[in-house]
C-alpha cells in the first residue's frame, strides 16, 4: 500500500503543485494564469475521479486509460465553453484557455499514474477528490480575487 | 500510449502559450498596417490583466501588451517584418521587447514541459 501512497502523492499532489509555484514565482503579476490553471487541473481532476468510480470491475483495466485521456480532452472542451460564454469577460482570452487546459492535461496525466491500471481503493479517490476541491478552490482566489 | 498522448496535448498547450504571450510584443508577428481603433477591455482584475486592442484599417485586430499599446497612437502607420525587435511607427523606429509576461511565460513552461515529461516517463516504466 506504501508505494502507491508515495505515487499518489507524487503525481497528483507535489506535481500540480511545483507547476503552480512556478506560476506564483514567475508569473506572480498575473494571479489569473495560476487561478486558470488551478482551477482546469481541481475541475478535471474530480471529473476524472468520479467517473473512474462507476467504471465496472470487470472492464476497467481495459478502458481506464483510454477514458482518462478522453476525459482531459473533454475538460479541454468544456473549459473552452466556458471561456467563450460565461467567462468571457472582455474576450476568449488565449492564454487562459491554455492555461487551465495544461491543468486539465497535468491533472490527467497524474491520475492516470494513479488509477490507470486498476481501481484505486475508496481512501485514495477520496483523497483525491479533496485535492481537486482545494485545487478549485485555490483557482476561484486567484482568477476572481 | 495514453501517456503519450497526455505529453503531446500538454506540449502543445505549452506552445500556445508561449506564442500568444510572445505574438502580444508582436515580435513574432509580421504588421504592415495603419491603427485604425485603440480599444481597452477589462477583465477581473482591472489594471492588472487589461486587454489591449489594436484594429488596424484591414480589418486585422491584434492583442498587444499593455506597454506597446500605450505608446501607438491611432491614425498611425505600422510596418515590420517577423522577428524583427522594431517597429516603424510613421516612419520612426520603437524599440520592441519581450513583456513579463512572456519571459514569465518562457520559465513557468520550462517547468511545466519538465512536469509532463517526468509523468509520462515514469507511466511508461510502470507498463
Amino acid at each position: 500500500m506504501g508505494p502507491i501512497i508515495a505515487r499518489s502523492v507524487l503525481a497528483v499532489v507535489v506535481a500540480p503543485l511545483v507547476l503552480a509555484l512556478a506560476y506564483h514565482e514567475f508569473l506572480g503579476h498575473r494571479s489569473d494564469y495560476l487561478g486558470h490553471y488551478l482551477a482546469g487541473c481541481g475541475g478535471t481532476m474530480l471529473l476524472i475521479v468520479c467517473v473512474l468510480a462507476i467504471l465496472p470491475d470487470v472492464l476497467y483495466e481495459r478502458i481506464a486509460p483510454a477514458t482518462i485521456v478522453l476525459l482531459a480532452v473533454a475538460a479541454i472542451a468544456i473549459g473552452a465553453l466556458f471561456e467563450s460564454t460565461i467567462y468571457r469577460i472582455a474576450k476568449f482570452d488565449e492564454v487562459d484557455f491554455c492555461n487551465q487546459s495544461l491543468g486539465a492535461v497535468l491533472a490527467a496525466a497524474g491520475v492516470l499514474l494513479v488509477a490507470g491500471r486498476a481501481k484505486p481503493p475508496l481512501f485514495l479517490s477520496s483523497g483525491m477528490v479533496c485535492v481537486a476541491l482545494g485545487l478549485l478552490a485555490a483557482g476561484y482566489h486567484y482568477a476572481f480575487l | 500510449m495514453a501517456g503519450a498522448v497526455l505529453l503531446l496535448l500538454g506540449a502543445a498547450l505549452v506552445a500556445g502559450n508561449l506564442w500568444y504571450t510572445a505574438a502580444r510584443s508582436t515580435i513574432p508577428l509580421a504588421i504592415d498596417g495603419r491603427v485604425a481603433s485603440r480599444e481597452i477591455r477589462f477583465e477581473k482584475h482591472p489594471g492588472g490583466d487589461d486587454v489591449c486592442l489594436l484594429t488596424l484599417a484591414d480589418g486585422r485586430v491584434l492583442h498587444v501588451d499593455a506597454a506597446l499599446f500605450t505608446a501607438l497612437g491611432d491614425g498611425q502607420s505600422l510596418h515590420k517584418r517577423a522577428w524583427e525587435r522594431t517597429l516603424e511607427r510613421d516612419r520612426q523606429s520603437l524599440p520592441l521587447a519581450w513583456s513579463a509576461d512572456a519571459q514569465g511565460m518562457w520559465r513557468t513552461m520550462s517547468v511545466a514541459l519538465v512536469a509532463l515529461i517526468v509523468l509520462a516517463g515514469w507511466q511508461w516504466t510502470l507498463r
